[in-house]
This record gives C-alpha cells, structure tokens and sequence, in this order.
C-alpha cells in the first residue's frame, strides 16, 4: 500500500476499529473538506470543539484561503489555536500521532495533515509511593503517564542542562520513552550505549518491565538486578545529579536509573531524611539482613548436620532437644518450609487482600503451630525460616530482595551436601559472580571495589551529607564536585 | 546454555571434591548424636577410664527440661583412645567431644601422666579447645562425676557455675585445653592445672595441682596458687585480709611485671607489683581515711601481697619446679645466655634471686568518715 496521507486510506485501514473517527469536516467561509482523523477516548473532544470548530466557525479570515494549503498555512500559523500544532507529511508519523491521542486534520489534496496535541485519557492521580514510602519527605510517586513523569523531574531539577530525550520502542506498541541525563555531568558514552540499546530493541510490545529491562542490562543470566527503579522522583532527580540516567517509560509508574551497583540498591531514601547516624545503623541492618537471609537457613543445616561445634553448648542442646522426635533432616526441614513460605508469599500475592489476610494467618500461624505440634517440623527451624523470610524483605529493592530469595535455596542445598564447605564454595562463587559484573564499563561492586576514598562515603554508613563533596568517579570521570 | 551447565556442575561437584579434604563428610544429625558436656578421665591398675557425661534432651527448654537428664557412659582400654573409643561403640549414638566444654582428670590419671592421659585430645580435631581442665583431688573422676549424680546436681551446669566463679577472680584462664596441652609441649616449666573440691554443696577450686615432668607432684594451697596467680599477673579481684583484722580490703587492679637477668649463669627475677584496693571493711571507730592512716594501710597490704608471693616463691625454690612459668620469660630476655643455663633449670630455679618492688594505693573508699 502507498505510503501516502489519505483519508480514504485511513478509513479503510481503521475500518473495523470503532474507536477510530475519520470524518469530513467542511469549511463553510470557503467550502474546503478536510478529515478529522483521532481516537475516541485519547482525546479531549470538549477543547477540540471550543478551541478549534468553535473559532474556525467565526473566523472570517478563511474565506480568503480558497486553496487547501492556503488553510494549512492560516491553521498552523495561529488560524487554530493551540499550543502544540505541526504538519506532518510522514504518514507513519501521522499514525504514531494520532494513535497516542493526538488529533489530526488530514486535507488529501495536499496529502498532508495537521497535528493538534489535544491529548486526554483516564490516568491515576499521583500519589504515594507504594514500596519506597518515607515517614519524612517528599510523598508523591511516578504514574503511569510517562510525561507525568518527566514533570515530576523537572519540577526538581530546573537546570537548563537536564535534557529529557525523546525515544520510542516496540513495532506494534510503538511505547514512548524519555532518556533523562545532565549533558553536562552525565558520562556521554554511556548516554550513547543507552539509547543504542533502546533504539535497538526489536519486539513487537513493551508491555511489561522485563521487556526493557532485559534489553538493556549486559549479564542476563544474573539473579542481581543490574538496572534500578524507583517510584521516587526525588530520588531519581538525586541520582541525575550524581550523573546517572533515568529511562522513563510510558506506561511503567516508575523511572529506571542506570548504571545500577549494588550499594545502591541497599540504599534507601529514608537513610538521607534522619540523622546520619540514624540513616547509617538502618543501612547496616539493612546488609545484616541481607546476611540473615542468605546464610541463616544454609547455617543451620551446616551446624546441624555437620559441624555442630559452630553452636555454643547452650544451644546445641536446645536445637538437639527441638529436633529430637522430628522425623525429617534438618535439611528438608528447611528446605520445605523455605517452599512453603515461598508458597505462601505467592498464595497472598494472587488472592483478595481481604482473603490473603486470612490466609496468611491460617497458613503461617495455624498451620505452623501445628507443624511443630505434630513434630513435623522443629520449631527452632520454623523461627530460623521466618527470620530470613522477614530479612529478605529488609532490602528496599523488591528485585534484589527475589534475587536473594532464589539465591538462599542455593545455599541451604549447598550446605546439605557439604556442610560448612560447601556454604563456602557457594560463598566463593556469589563473591566472583559479583566482582565480574560490570553494568556499563562500571563494576557492579564498585565503589567497595574503587579505591578512591571519596566514594566510600555512602556505601555501608551514610557520612554527613557535608563530606559528599564529589560524584562517584566512575559514573562521572569529569565534572566530579558536587561541593565545595 | 553450556556455561550454567558448568556452573551447576560446578557447584555440585565442588563440595563433594573439596569434601576429600576432611578425613569423612561426617554428615550426622544433632539428634542422631550425644554430645558430651564432660569427660573424665581415669587411671587405675594398668588401664584406662573415661566416663563422659551427656544431656539425654530438654536442652534449654524449660517445658521439656524435666523430661532431660544426664547420662553417663564409661569406656575402658590400655590407653586413653582406647577406652575413647570403647566408650563410642557401647554407645548406642555417636559420640562427640566438640561441646565438651570440661575435662576432669581423675588422681590416677594425673599421676600415671598428662602426656599419655591428654594425647589423644592433641589429635582430636573437632575438640573445643576453650574447654577447661580440672584434676581431681583425692579421687578418681567417675567418683567426683557419679557422686554429682548422687547428690542429684547437674553436673556440667555447677562446672559452668564453677568457670564464671573462676572468672570473677582471675583475668584469663590458663587451664584451657589449649594452653594445657602447649604447657605439656614444653619441658621447663611446671604445669600447673586447677584442682576441684567437692562437698554436697558444690563444687570449688582451692587451688593448683602442681606437675613434675608431666607427673602428678603437689597440691597446692590457697595462698601459694593465689602467689602464682600474682606472678602470671592474672589476677582480677583478691581479697586481703591485714593482720589486726580492723580492716579488710578488695584488690581490684593487679599489675605484675617481671624482669629477669642471668649473670654469670646466676638468674635473678625483678618483681614488680602494682595494684588498687578498695576498702571492703572498717571494723574499728577510728578513722582510717587519714593520711597516715592510710598509708600505714598501704604499707600493710604491701606486705600482706608480698607474703603471699614469697609462698609462691619458696615453693618453687624448695622443690626445684618452675611453677611461677620462668623458664620462657628468662628465655625471652636472655637468648644467648638461656642456652647455657636451661640443661640444669631445675637447679636453677632453687637459685634464683627474687627482688620485690610493691606498690598500691586504696582507692574509692566510698565512705569518707570514719569507720
């Protein structure tokens, strides 16, 4: 088919969709037809009547176009009037317009049409963040209207540098994306290998994160997240000036932040609204945690099983005397209530909250008390998996929090087998995996691994704002002083 | 899709590779095993007895502690390992020494010799090597432990009760398994373990069983173990009682520092004490809290510490026994000369001139007026 702006066309490539308007409008000053060309319920057809139909029905000044063009030259030079009118001659253009709400005026005999941006659809108000929710800052989160967004940012960053990038992906989806960096702080050429990536995803529809994000993160067999988001703008703007880049995607209530570490996913934005002494013992808690629920499980298994010289005497006889009339290994003890949990996290997901309630209360506190009633499980293991349960979901990052989750079974089957050896093979091999990810010519543990001493000043205590005086230095190898 | 295979095998294959390492996977449940809490050991016509004292469960918990219990199994055989590892196949569970915590060795044992009855515990890797290590007076351990059970006391609990009491007094314990067994490694210095009284009541150190070449020597009494104590500047607290029994005093700081010189193959020892004493006791009217008064104190508890000391001395130097742990020190800070005077230590130590240079001051009185 030609590639040309018809209306005739358009009516018939849209004529079995109902929402899709392709109408004659006739001009009566002159007598000229054009088509209207929009989608029904993307636009807002009460400022296209007042602002539009309405003056051009009173504009005398019409009667003197009597060519097509000349009523396109009068239209987009302020005959309608509207902020955001252009004309278009790309016919793929004029689809991508109109199909994200724009309204379009198609005059054949020109074979071109005018864009109005009367844009309006059913969208949540902004409200609070849901995951990243502070007791003492700012309240509002990121929706899921990608200009929204971009709002959001710029009412932070008012510099005339922050540049907010234009890009689209998805051959049916077509989902518009906003690349957000500081020109003059960012790193240009991860900017460039950014938007290389995005340009070069080929898929039909970005319909879900994963269709992003596995695009753009470079080890894909890795359980730790190498691109991180957030529902804060506050904490994305904070991120932008430290030289990072934001990827905010219509349609997603959250804004991606690359080149992700991961100190910064154990970052939480409540470290920086207390004290810094506050914000740095919630930080440690926050990677002893982490700690709880990677090793706690394995390192029953290892002391029970194994090397039980590792608990002090106490304690080895009350777990001796726990375990004694319960007829599995410590091993499937854990192993199957980890399952369980994780069950019962996914049960709670998909059910009502109001039925999730109960059944969380039926599966985790009845069933469990019966669990150990019965002697089918040992009620120190019950409160070891609880314990890891509950520090799993310490992590302010929901993507590294699954991560560690999956990890955990990793190293309670590693301890089954061998004991405290093989716990320390597992150890071993997280460790390499974790120092030979590099998210964009970044390392993935830096700045642990950097050895410039200023970029250690908000890993695992946050120091006093007042000693962050320059940018990581391998985010931003210029431009590094952020104070004096 | 071929490097997760690798790293899945890897992950497999390493633990079970790397596991060749230690002597067996010793893959075994907590409550497949008894864990013993205390072994004693014992010597008596020719050959070995060790009895181990076990929880039989309830463990920590209070619901089910009625229900636990001690148990005791005994194993007998030429050596030590021996009657070890007959007490392991009499058992109906696997044994474990990794939480034995205490082990007492029965006047036999310590008389027959440290080195054959504590060998086996040198290759024993799994052995907590913070365990104690008390001698028996007068009796043999499986007495001392059966006659706990008589007396319906949980034994390794009263022993742990014993250990924090130890801990009151002194600031290191120095008859860990770990130091025993390096004080059994070198020859020069006596090896002094605590020894346990028992009476119904309970338990109590008196004071520290004297060893000649690894041989049961001596006991020791209360006064010349705390000058030993003195000397291998461990001491936390000790009480001093001064002779006109007006006042009596608490040592809550010690410091001993010991300076040894070798002069013409003549070996001479500096001792110098300080230490701080809080008044516990006033029994008379007058005030004591005077400058004078206190100082005729301090003289006092001088003399009372350095009493004390010479007992630890005279005994040393009487019986030929480097119980005061001399012969590294002097080795320490006389290399050269050490070489030539450690073939004949033992004469030597009936030798050696000891210098005292004691200071103290009596601090926080609490009260400020008179008695």
């Amino acid at each position: 088919m030609e590639q040309v702006i018809n209306s005739q066309q358009i009516k018939e490539l849209f004529s079995k969709s109902g929402d899709v308007l392709v109408r004659p409008i006739k001009i009566n000053q002159n007598n000229i037809t054009f088509h209207i060309f929009c989608v029904d319920g993307l636009i807002n057809s009460q400022l296209v009547d007042q602002a539009i139909f309405q003056s051009m029905l009173r504009d005398d000044n019409l009667r003197h176009c009597i060519t097509e063009r000349a009523v396109m030259d009068y239209m987009v030079s302020g005959g309608a009037y509207h902020v955001f009118t252009q004309e278009e001659s790309d016919y793929q253009l004029l689809l991508k317009f109109v199909m994200s709400g724009m309204v379009a005026f198609i005059f054949d005999g020109e074979k071109k049409a005018i864009i109005f941006d009367i844009r309006t659809f059913e969208k949540r108000s902004i409200s609070e963040p849901t995951e990243e929710g502070v007791m003492k800052g700012a309240k509002d989160a990121f929706v899921e209207v990608m200009r929204i967004n971009t709002a959001l940012i710029r009412r932070r960053i008012r510099s005339e540098f922050l540049v907010i990038e234009q890009l689209s992906a998805g051959k049916v989806s077509k989902t518009d994306m906003s690349l957000c960096y500081i020109s003059n702080i960012a790193n240009m050429e991860t900017v460039n290998k950014i938007r290389e990536k995005i340009q070069a995803i080929d898929i039909d529809n970005i319909s879900t994160p994963a269709f992003i994000e596995e695009n753009l993160i470079e080890n894909k067999h890795s359980l730790f997240p190498q691109i991180m988001y957030s529902q804060r703008p506050d904490r994305i703007s904070a991120n932008l000036s430290d030289g990072r880049i934001a990827l905010v995607v219509d349609g997603m209530p959250f804004v991606y932040l690359l080149p992700c570490q991961l100190v910064m996913l154990m970052q939480s934005p409540e470290d920086y609204a207390n004290h810094f002494l506050v914000g740095s013992s919630l930080r440690t808690i926050r990677y002893i945690s982490m700690l709880i629920t990677l090793f706690l499980p394995a390192f029953y298994i290892a002391a029970t099983t194994y090397q039980n010289q590792m608990l002090p005497v106490q304690l080895a006889l009350s777990t001796q005397a726990a375990k004694q009339n319960v007829p599995f290994s410590s091993a499937t003890e854990v192993l199957g209530l980890l399952i369980a949990f994780e069950v019962l996290i996914e049960a709670g997901l998909r059910l009502p909250k109001t039925v999730g309630t109960a059944m969380s209360i039926l599966g985790g506190l009845v069933v469990g008390q019966a669990a150990v009633s019965a002697n089918i499980v040992s009620p120190l293991v019950v409160v070891i998996v609880a314990l890891a349960g509950i520090s799993g979901f310490i992590m302010p990052n929901q993507d590294l929090s699954s991560g560690i989750r999956v990890i955990r079974f990793a190293f309670a089957f590693l301890a089954a087998i061998g004991g405290f050896l093989g716990l320390a093979v597992g150890l071993i091999l997280l460790l390499t995996h974790l120092c030979s990810l590099d998210n964009y010519g970044i390392a993935y543990m830096s700045p642990f691994v950097d050895i410039d001493e200023s970029n250690h000043k908000d890993t695992l205590f946050r120091f006093p704002i007042k000693y962050f005086k320059k940018r990581p230095q391998k985010i931003v190898p210029e431009n590094r002083i952020k104070q004096k | 899709m071929k490097k997760i295979i690798i790293f899945i095998l890897s992950i497999l294959v390493f633990p079970i590779v790397l596991g060749g390492c230690t002597h067996d996977f010793s893959r075994k449940e907590i409550d497949e095993i008894d864990m013993v809490l205390l072994l004693g050991i014992d010597y008596s016509d020719g050959q070995y007895t060790l009895n181990a004292l076990y929880s039989t469960g309830g463990g920590a918990d209070p619901e089910k502690s009625g229900a636990g219990g001690e148990k005791i199994a005994e194993g007998k055989g030429r050596t030590a390992f021996a009657a070890l590892e007959d007490l392991k196949q009499k058992n109906k569970k696997t044994i474990t020494l990794a939480q034995t915590g205490t082990f007492l060795i029965g006047e036999g044992a310590a008389e027959n010799g440290l080195g054959e009855s504590l060998d086996f515990l040198t290759r024993e890797e799994t052995i907590k090597m913070e365990g104690l290590i008390y001698v028996i007076k007068d009796k043999s351990a499986a007495d001392f432990i059966k006659e706990g059970q008589k007396n319906k006391q949980t034994i390794h609990e009263d022993l742990e009760a014993i250990k924090q009491k130890q801990k009151e007094y002194v600031t290191r314990m120095d008859n860990s398994v770990v130091n025993i067994l390096n004080d059994i490694k070198q020859s020069y210095s006596s090896v002094m373990i605590p020894y346990l009284l028992a009476d119904k009541s309970g338990y109590q150190i008196k004071g520290y069983t004297v060893f000649d070449k690894l041989k049961l020597k001596d006991y020791l009494d209360h006064d010349t173990s705390s000058g030993v104590n003195f000397f291998r500047n461990i001491i936390r607290n000790y009480p001093v009682y001064l002779d006109n029994d007006k006042v009596n005093l608490l040592i809550t700081y010690t410091n001993t520092k010991l300076k040894t010189k070798v002069q013409e193959d003549a070996v001479s020892v500096h001792v110098k004490v300080n230490f701080e004493t809080m008044v516990k006791e006033v029994l008379t009217k007058d005030n004591i809290f005077t400058t004078d008064s206190l100082d005729l104190l301090t003289k006092a508890q001088n003399r009372y510490i350095q009493k004390i000391l010479q007992k630890a001395v005279d005994y040393s130097k009487t019986n030929g026994l480097d119980i005061l742990n001399l012969a590294r020190l002097v080795e320490n800070q006389n290399y050269s000369k050490w070489k030539t005077i450690k073939g004949n230590w033992s004469q030597q130590v009936t030798n050696i001139n000891y210098e005292f240079e004691i200071h103290s001051r009596i601090t926080k009185s609490f009260i400020l007026g008179g008695g």
